[in-house]
Formats: C-alpha cells, structure tokens, sequence
C-alpha cells in the first residue's frame, strides 16, 4: 500500500511537474521558437542605461498582448526608434500566453514602479478596466494601441486602421481572391481580443446587411489564440469539416502564417486560398509558391512612432486630450484624435500581392 | 546523553533538542525563498518596497491562497485534485449565466458556491466511491470542467455586475487609517478555520491519519471514505468561493479565467511543507508558501521579468520545495542514527 501511495505521490510530482515546464514553454499555447526567440526577451531602450542620468526622462511601459509575436515587436521597433529623440525610455513587457486577465500582473507592477505612461495592447475589453482605471487615477497616461478597451479606461486609442471599415475590407478582400463565390471561414486570434473581435462584428453587419458579394457563404469562425500550433490545428479542421471550403480568411499575423504553412503543405493548395492580414516578411514564401494570392495589413511601426509622440506631446501640454484634436508627427504628417472615444487612426490598409511583397520589410 | 542512561533502560536518541528544530525544517524553504525574493525585489528595483501597493496587488493571491487551503486537506489526505481551477471556471460562469438570467447577484453566488461544492462532490464520488486513483480522476475532471464551463459560457464575458458587487479587493478592512484589503482579511479568516480544522477536531486527526496510513486507519475505526469525501467537498467549496472573489476583482466572468492557477495552487501545498505522500502538513506552512511564491512573482514582475521566465522559475520553486525537506530528513536520519551507534 504504501509503495502505492509511493509511486502515485512520484507519478504526481512528475505529472504536476511536466506541467508546470510545458506550462513556461507555452503548452496549447506555445511562443514560437524560431530565430525570433533571441529578441524575445525584454526589451530595454539603450537610453534606459541613462534613466539615472537624465533625471526628467519620459517612462513609458509598453505591454502587447503576449511575447513571441512578431507583429508586435514590429510596433516596439517603432516606439525604440522615436523615444530617444523624445527623452523617452520604453520598457517592453508582457505575459507568455495572450490570456484575458495575464497583462494585470504588468499593469499593476507598471503602477507599482510610477512610470508616466503605459501603453498596451488589450487582450480584453474589461477585464483590464479595473487596473487601467487605478493607473489613470495616480496619474498615469494610458493608452491602448492596435486593439481597445472601453473608452473610458484609457486616456485615447491608437488604432492601426479605421476598425469600423476593416470588417467589410476583409469581407471584400475574401471575395476577391475566391472570385466572389464559395464557403468560406474566419481563423482568428483569442476569443476575447477586442481588435479581432470588432472586425468579426463588423464583418457580420455587413452580411447581414444584404450588400456583401452574394456568392459568399460564412461557414464558421474559429479561434487559433495567436498560438501557432493551436491555429494550425484548427486551420487543419477547417479543411477537414467543410469539403467545399473555398478560402480562409485570417485576421492575425499568427493565424494566416499558420494557415498557409498548412496549405502549402496540402493537396488542396491553391484551390484553398488564405487571406487575411499578414506581415510581408511572414508571407513572402507563401505568395511565391503560390499558396496566397493576395493579403493586407499595414505597417504596425507606425503605430509606435505615433503613440511616443502623443504621450511626449500629452505629458508637456503641448496636445491635450480632447474630442477633435489635431496634432503633428514628426516624419509622418498629422493626425486627429476624433469622436467621445478619442481614437486616433494611424493609416490606411496595405494590401500585398506578387507585384510588391517585395518592396517591404517587416 | 546516553551514558545517562540507567542499565535496565533502552538507550534512546537524545530528542529534544531536533524535536524542537524540526518543526521549523517544513517552513525552511519558504521562509528561505521569501528573503531571496524580497532581498531580490528590493535590489533590482526601487519601487519594490512599496507596501500599500503590494497590498492592493494581494487580491490574485488570495484566490490562489483560498484553494491552496483547500488542497492542503485534500494532500495530507494523501490524494490530490488537479481540478481546482477548472472548479472555479464553472463556478464562476454559472454565477454569470445566472446573474443574466436575472438572478440577483447574492443568490448567484450563493448558487457558485454551491456549483463549487458540487464539483467537488463529483470528485469524491469516483475517488472515494469507486475507489479510482484521485490523479487520473482529478486529471479528468480537469479537463471535464474546463469544458463545461466554455459551453456554459460560450465566447462571450459577462459584465453586468452591479456596482456594489465589484472590486472587493478595494475595499480596506480599517478604511483608510490603514490598507487592509478586504481579500487579505477573507483569508486570514479561512486559514484560522482551516488551521483550526486540521489540529483541533476529530475530522483533521482522520486527515492525519487517513494521509499516514489509509488501511490502518481503517482498521482503527477512522472513517476515511468520509474524511476523504469532505475533503474533497470543502476544496470545491473553496474553489466557488474563490470564483466568487475573482469575479469581484475583475468585474467580468469569462470561461477561460483561472487557467493554471492549479499549479501555483498545488506549488503553494507542497512549498509549505506539506507532503505529497501524505500524513503531514500545516495550513501554517501553506500560508507561508503562499507569501513566498506572492514575493517571488511580485519581484520578478517589479523588474520587469518576462512571463516565461516567471514561470520557469514557479516550476523550479516546486522542485526545490519537494527534494530539500526530503534531503533534510534523509540527513537528519543518518546524523541520528549515527548518534546511536
């Protein structure tokens, strides 16, 4: 009996942990262990060494949604290459696994550390509410960039691209590709992303509302979590259940690259068409072999130099906080925050095909 | 000592003085861990040091805590419930359903409580009814319950809390003469229910005793299928009323909340000393492991630590927890037993 008790307590120790150690290499959700590993790791600003030195430097705290993504590093590239010029230090953290409630712990120690703004990139729209509303109340700019929060938990919104249109453009985009006829199905991020989430409803008021490509068919929507192989897995399914699929349709970097590593692997590549948004540096191989005709995102860097400059600008008075207001970024032109809820778009969709995949690197 | 020894008695090993010690040797790791990660914290960052703050951060730990004091029963019972978190999902999102039902809020946390209880009473009939290894039950259940509650809940978060209901951990015992949350003094509540429990009623002498040796304990008139049972019930008690207070702090239910918090959970048990195999183990010690592992993740958060890391080094916390008290008394046996010779 008591080697019994013995070997189940060993077994559950093994058990709890294995778990634990697959837990840390992401598990179901696991980063991608590419050559991108290396640049996974915090990142610091060359000016952070100085923090000491330049007494009056601008700190900023800067989470996306989890680590490993490269879209999102592409916005810390922006943000890197702007704070300096503005006294500005950026730190970059984030949680392993893009949950709904794992940024908390990094809002709350951002507080924690007084730093003078935060920007994030949501994983949810409330969850966070109660932690973003204490950073603002101590005085802290918060701002949500790429995705959102209920407005009234953050001071604005950096969004890359007019989220009220992106539905019907990636409804348009699809019937594009397929030639405006065929089934056809959503291979999306977390469940709870508030960006995705947006698109999807505006996606499906559009359809409903009578005046989309009428050959289209919306089959299904899964969720991929900005896990790669969880977004393989339900890609894989896809084609599995709907024989008649005709294309899928990937709002998020992770989900189209894993998407057409899937097809691109499969009988059915090129009768399948993937689209959706996706880096051009992910996606040159897939649109050179054929498996993607065309897809679109816009550039996430952007987003970075703008926010850098709003909060600089926000913090010395010189753009205040308002319903209609028009402010200049250097290197880039002007923008407007507009409307009760403050959102300020960055630019337009970049659509990518053979002609140009090229010409970009990011 | 032994040359004191009168001939006509048995020569014993000199106890006092390792008795006295050896009720510490459980908490060692955890204190021990505490000091590095606070003396961590406060090297590498200057805002570490921030009490109120850290107080206000407490909430996520007191869930962690509520179940841990559950599991602390449940392990020194020598069985173990991976299912705990999941408990909380489906606890949680059936108080959400109903609360958009149109159930008042107290009734739906009644009936998370409830739905908590009941899990754990699931449990209890396939591990103590039917006599199943609770591992493979508990594993099972695991996954069971995390499903239930997506189907329950779907994709969609609940939001329409009422005001007075969210942000329990806010809320300070002493007002604001001193930051006291709410969450914390819940806890302290639990523990000293707990604790009591465990040393001073008949129920935690089974626990005891059931852990040490399930067969002669049944042979000596300990009722261990209702020890086990209750067990088993109280941690799935516990497990809706931490859905309760999660639900609270966020002031949303979504059917992924709590995802491998079991872990940390079950971190925190075998931390404080109690162990794995069974038969020992304090809520003391659970407590303390507790703040140990609160002290770790806040040091490594302050330092802007990234998620991976913090993990990786949760999972190296437990390891060490298990193999030094083993080390320890493996040493201890051979020190004393060289004293005999």
């Amino acid at each position: 009996m008591r080697k019994v008790r013995r070997l189940t307590g060993i077994v559950a120790l093994a058990a709890s942990t294995t778990m634990i150690l697959a837990a840390c290499s992401g598990g179901e959700s696991s980063t991608e262990e590419t050559a991108t590993e290396e640049a996974v790791v915090v990142e610091e600003t060359s000016a952070e060494a100085t923090e000491e030195n330049s007494g009056e430097a601008l700190r900023m705290t800067y989470i996306p949604k989890n680590l490993g993504n490269p879209y999102f590093d592409a916005i810390v590239k922006g943000l890197n290459e702007t704070a300096p010029g503005l006294n500005m230090t950026v730190e970059v953290v984030a949680p392993a696994q893009a949950g709904a409630t794992d940024q908390i712990p990094f809002i709350d120690a951002a507080i924690q550390q007084e730093v003078d703004a935060i920007a994030i990139s949501p994983n949810d729209l409330d969850a966070l509410c109660p932690s973003l509303k204490r950073a603002m109340a101590a005085g802290i700019w918060v701002l949500t960039v790429n995705g959102d929060t209920a407005p009234d938990c953050r001071d604005a919104s950096i969004t890359p691209v007019d989220f009220s249109q992106l539905g019907k453009y990636l409804v348009d985009l699809t019937a594009e590709v397929t030639g405006g006829e065929g089934e056809w199905a959503f291979l999306s991020a977390t469940s709870t992303a508030p960006d995705q989430n947006s698109w999807l409803e505006g996606a499906a008021e559009y359809i409903a509302g009578g005046s989309s490509p009428a050959g289209l068919t919306l089959v299904d929507t899964v969720y991929g979590d900005d896990a790669p192989d969880k977004s393989s897995t339900e890609a894989q399914a896809l084609l599995t259940k709907y024989p008649n699929l005709a294309a899928i349709n990937a709002p998020t970097t992770v989900g189209i690259a894993a998407a057409a590593q899937v097809l691109s692997q499969s009988p059915k590549k090129g009768q399948i068409q993937v689209t959706g948004l996706g880096t051009p540096n992910q996606m040159r191989e897939f649109i050179k072999d054929g498996t993607v005709k065309k897809f679109a995102l816009w550039d996430p860097s952007l987003q970075g130099v703008i926010a850098a400059n709003l909060i600089a600008g926000l913090q010395n008075g010189t753009i205040k906080a308002g319903e209609q207001v028009k402010f200049d970024v250097p290197g880039v032109g002007e923008r407007t925050m507009a409307g009760a809820d403050r959102i300020i778009i960055a630019g337009d969709p970049q659509e990518f095909d053979a002609s140009n995949i090229d010409d970009f690197d990011f | 000592m032994s040359n004191d020894a009168k001939p006509h008695e048995p020569q014993t090993v000199p106890a006092s003085n390792s008795r006295r010690s050896a009720v510490l040797v459980p908490y060692l790791p955890s204190i021990a861990i505490f000091v590095v990660a606070v003396i961590y914290g406060t090297v590498s960052s200057p805002y570490f040091l921030n009490f109120s703050a850290i107080l206000v951060n407490s909430g996520r730990y007191v869930e962690i805590g509520m179940l841990a004091l559950g599991l602390t029963l449940v392990i020194i019972n020598g069985d173990i419930d991976l299912s705990v978190a999941s408990n909380l999902a489906v606890s949680a999102a059936t108080m959400g359903l109903l609360l958009e039902g149109g159930v008042p809020i107290q009734l739906a946390a009644l009936a998370a409580l409830a739905v908590g209880m009941g899990l754990g009473a699931i449990n209890a009939v396939f591990i103590v009814g039917m006599g199943l290894p609770s591992l493979v039950v508990t594993l099972a259940t695991l996954a069971l319950y995390r499903g239930l509650a997506q189907i329950i809940l779907g994709d969609h978060a609940v939001t329409a809390y009422p005001e007075e209901f969210i942000g329990v951990d806010q809320v300070s015992l002493l007002g604001d003469i001193a930051i006291v949350p709410m969450p914390l003094v819940m806890l302290i509540g639990f523990a000293l229910l707990f604790g009591f429990l465990l040393s001073r009623t008949n129920f935690g002498i089974s626990c005891y005793l059931t852990g040490s040796n399930q067969q002669a304990a049944k042979f000596s008139g300990i009722r261990i299928d209702r020890t086990r049972a209750t067990a088993f019930m109280l941690t799935g008690l516990m497990a809706g009323a931490a859905a309760v207070m999660m639900t609270s702090r966020l002031g949303s239910t979504l059917s992924n909340v709590g995802l491998g918090l079991e872990l940390l959970a079950i971190t925190v048990v075998v931390l404080g000393g109690t162990s794995i195999f069974g038969g020992r183990g304090t809520v003391l010690g659970t407590i303390i492991a507790l703040f140990a592992v609160m002290a770790v993740r806040e040091s490594l958060v302050i330092s802007n630590v990234n998620g991976q890391v913090q993990d990786a080094l949760v999972g190296v916390i437990l390891i060490v927890a298990i193999v030094v008290p083993q080390t320890v008394t493996r040493f201890r046996e051979r020190v004393s037993t060289k004293r005999l010779r």
